[in-house]
């Protein structure tokens, strides 16, 4: 799931974008909501972590004008006012949830996968599929009762085609999802992350569709 | 205060007493007046009577035979007892020729007298004539004129008797009335608040009133402001202190995870857990300021049932081992607070029975219509003492746990200035806790408005 960072502080939103991209998220980071609207208008996001006191506007503002124009993205505010109406106006203007400053980063790893799943249509966090027993809460994969490790990107990738088992996606779906504006991307990383993800679940778990793309199979 | 003098009484003293005495000063002076009239009508009547009396006494005593014998005449109205005039014709040798009844020989003046003289209560003219020969003298007992000042002046006096206190009455209706505005415009400015600054109604009110209205309502518009100027300033306070703590904190999280070393892990663990504490006490000290601020009351009843959930929420997903049962009394809670005065109040007292209950036990929160909440955990029993101390700044009780000891604190300043409020009790009386249990903390909101 790839996700818009709104976020002026570089120390705290270095150290965001590090944990959410290491659980396997690709994260564009700005610092201003005019650069904001620029990303919003070419990508689309799976969420929005949003700072809410930015140097060219406040965050609230910015959600309001999103929602009015019919962006339904999943919004968490990051928040350092510390006062109850900021955060019930938050929520009043169309966010899904909030974290205030300072925050645990596992929180913020928790509250973002929430979000995904909620996202997702698929609340439930434990997905069965075949001998497979996929924990998108826990981020784990059991085959067998057997843990699979898998990398940030190979589960980032699986769960998109957990999350919706029957799209075709295609090549750049897939891209946008795993990578950020700012990471170089292999022309072949996406075939290299599939073939890896059947190498570790099975050869049918991810079934190609020559020319269209690729659309979850059976293990 | 209410000892000082009222000013309605002290005007309606200096007025009623102002107006009495001009009315005594002026009744008074007619009294003099009228006593120097009675005595020149008077003196008038006599010497006319000398004047007239003189030829007829003088042709009555030529014409009778003297036989040496003091001639008497009988009144007209022989009924009166006690004449007013009397008279008295005497030669030159003061034998007395004629006289009217009632008269006394010993108050005579010497024979030959002229003019006014007095003498013994009574006021006498005399007259000669004939070179001296006769004399004519009028008496009047003094009496008289006494009795005709003295009717006189109850005439004058009777009615001011009746008329001053039915004056003093109405100067007390009249200021009454218009110190009524006096009254008004006092209840009006104590009725201000801390948390209400809105303007003094001030149609209606006289002029020299609506320059106090004026006044104060300029001294309200510079509170409001420098309220809002302190708000705006712990606002932006928490905003440039949490953001700095949340990227160290942030930072140390993330060099926690990665670092590879375990030495350096459990450093970057202690960093960590050192700037949760102080972003802990940075909040406590922004609640406390924000409690002693005075934003705390609201002009208006307010809609507090969604700050009661999300504060309960947030403190659930805290700290996920204690189990907060919330129960709400009515549809929803209303009170004259500012939201986050109440969140914060609501957030301290859960979180003080967070830390100090019984660790895996419930937590009660009851909340009732009006805004008043009761905080209630399983804990061992406090003394009175402790008790009393816990509400001071920087006290704990008898716990070995990481709190500011700013929790209660700023409780008790927030229940204050909304006007109600906090008393802690443990035991918890009637609690299902077990006997001698347990501990509660209540906030009651103030009920007069």
């Amino acid at each position: 799931m790839r996700i818009l960072l709104v976020e002026d502080d570089t120390v705290l939103g270095a150290a965001v974008r590090d944990q959410i991209d290491g659980d396997g998220h690709p994260v564009d980071w700005v610092q201003r909501l005019d650069a904001a609207d620029d990303y919003l208008a070419v990508a689309r996001y799976g969420l929005i972590l949003l700072d809410l006191m930015l140097p060219d506007g406040l965050g609230v503002r910015f959600l309001r004008r999103i929602r009015g124009a019919g962006n339904a993205t999943p919004v968490i505010i990051l928040t350092a006012l510390d006062q109850i109406s900021d955060r019930i106006d938050g929520l009043n203007a169309g966010a899904d949830d909030y974290l205030v400053k300072p925050f645990d980063l596992s929180e913020l790893s928790a509250r973002v996968a929430a979000v995904a799943r909620r996202y997702a249509g698929n609340p439930n966090p434990v997905v069965r599929l075949g001998d497979l027993s996929i924990d998108l809460a826990a981020r784990q994969v059991q085959q067998d009762d057997r843990p699979v490790a898998l990398t940030a990107r190979e589960w980032t990738l699986f769960e998109a085609f957990v999350q919706q088992p029957a799209r075709l996606f295609s090549r750049a779906d897939l891209e946008e999802r795993l990578y950020s504006f700012d990471d170089e991307v292999d022309s072949n990383a996406i075939e290299a992350h599939i073939s890896r993800l059947r190498k570790k679940l099975g050869k049918g778990i991810i079934q190609t569709q020559r020319g269209l793309g690729y659309r979850l199979g059976n293990p | 205060m209410t000892n000082a003098p009222s000013l309605r009484h002290r005007l309606a003293i200096w007025i009623g007493g102002g107006v009495a005495a001009a009315w005594l000063a002026a009744a008074l002076w007619s009294l003099l007046a009228l006593s120097a009239s009675i005595d020149r009508d008077f003196d008038q009547g006599l010497k006319a009577a000398a004047e007239r009396l003189m030829p007829l006494a003088m042709v009555q005593i030529f014409e009778r035979d003297d036989d040496g014998t003091a001639q008497i005449i009988a009144q007209f109205d022989a009924t009166s007892t006690s004449p007013r005039l009397a008279y008295a014709v005497q030669d030159g040798s003061g034998r007395v020729l004629l006289a009217s009844r009632g008269y006394v020989a010993e108050t005579l003046p010497p024979p030959g007298t002229t003019g006014w003289s007095d003498d013994d209560g009574l006021r006498r003219y005399s007259l000669t004539a004939l070179g001296g020969q006769m004399t004519i003298t009028v008496l009047e007992p003094l009496a008289a004129r006494r009795s005709a000042l003295w009717s006189a002046s109850l005439r004058l006096l009777l009615p001011v008797a009746l008329v001053l206190p039915l004056c003093l009455l109405l100067i007390t209706a009249v200021l009454r009335r218009e110190l009524g505005a006096v009254a008004r415009l006092n209840d009006q400015i104590a009725q201000r608040g801390r948390g209400d600054l809105t303007p003094l109604e001030n149609a209606g009110v006289a002029r020299e009133l609506s320059g106090v209205a004026e006044a104060v309502n300029a001294l309200l518009d510079r509170l409001g402001q420098a309220l809002k100027a302190e708000r705006r300033f712990a606002a932006n306070a928490a905003h440039e202190l949490r953001t700095p703590i949340a990227a160290a904190l942030a930072q140390a999280q993330r060099l926690q995870q990665e670092a590879a070393d375990p030495g350096d892990a459990k450093r970057a663990t202690a960093i960590a857990e050192s700037l949760a504490r102080l972003a802990r006490l940075s909040e406590k000290l922004l609640q406390l300021s924000r409690a002693e601020g005075g934003a705390v009351r609201a002009t208006e009843n307010q809609d507090l049932t969604p700050v009661v959930r999300l504060v309960i929420d947030e403190l659930s997903r805290a700290k996920k081992g204690d189990r907060i049962s919330l129960a709400l009394s009515g549809d929803s809670v209303r009170a004259a607070i500012n939201p986050d005065a109440y969140a914060i109040l609501l957030r301290n007292l859960v979180e003080n029975a967070q830390r100090h209950g019984t660790p895996g036990t419930s937590i009660t929160v009851n909340v009732g219509p009006d805004g008043t909440l009761r905080v209630g955990n399983d804990a061992d029993p406090i003394d009175t003492d402790t008790l009393a101390k816990l509400k001071e700044p920087f006290q704990r009780g008898p716990t070995d746990s990481d709190g500011s000891g700013l929790g209660l604190s700023i409780a008790r300043a927030i229940a204050l200035a909304a006007g109600g409020q906090l008393t802690l009790t443990s035991p918890s009386p009637g609690s299902d806790r077990g006997p001698n249990r347990g501990f509660v903390a209540e906030f009651h909101p103030r009920t007069d408005r």
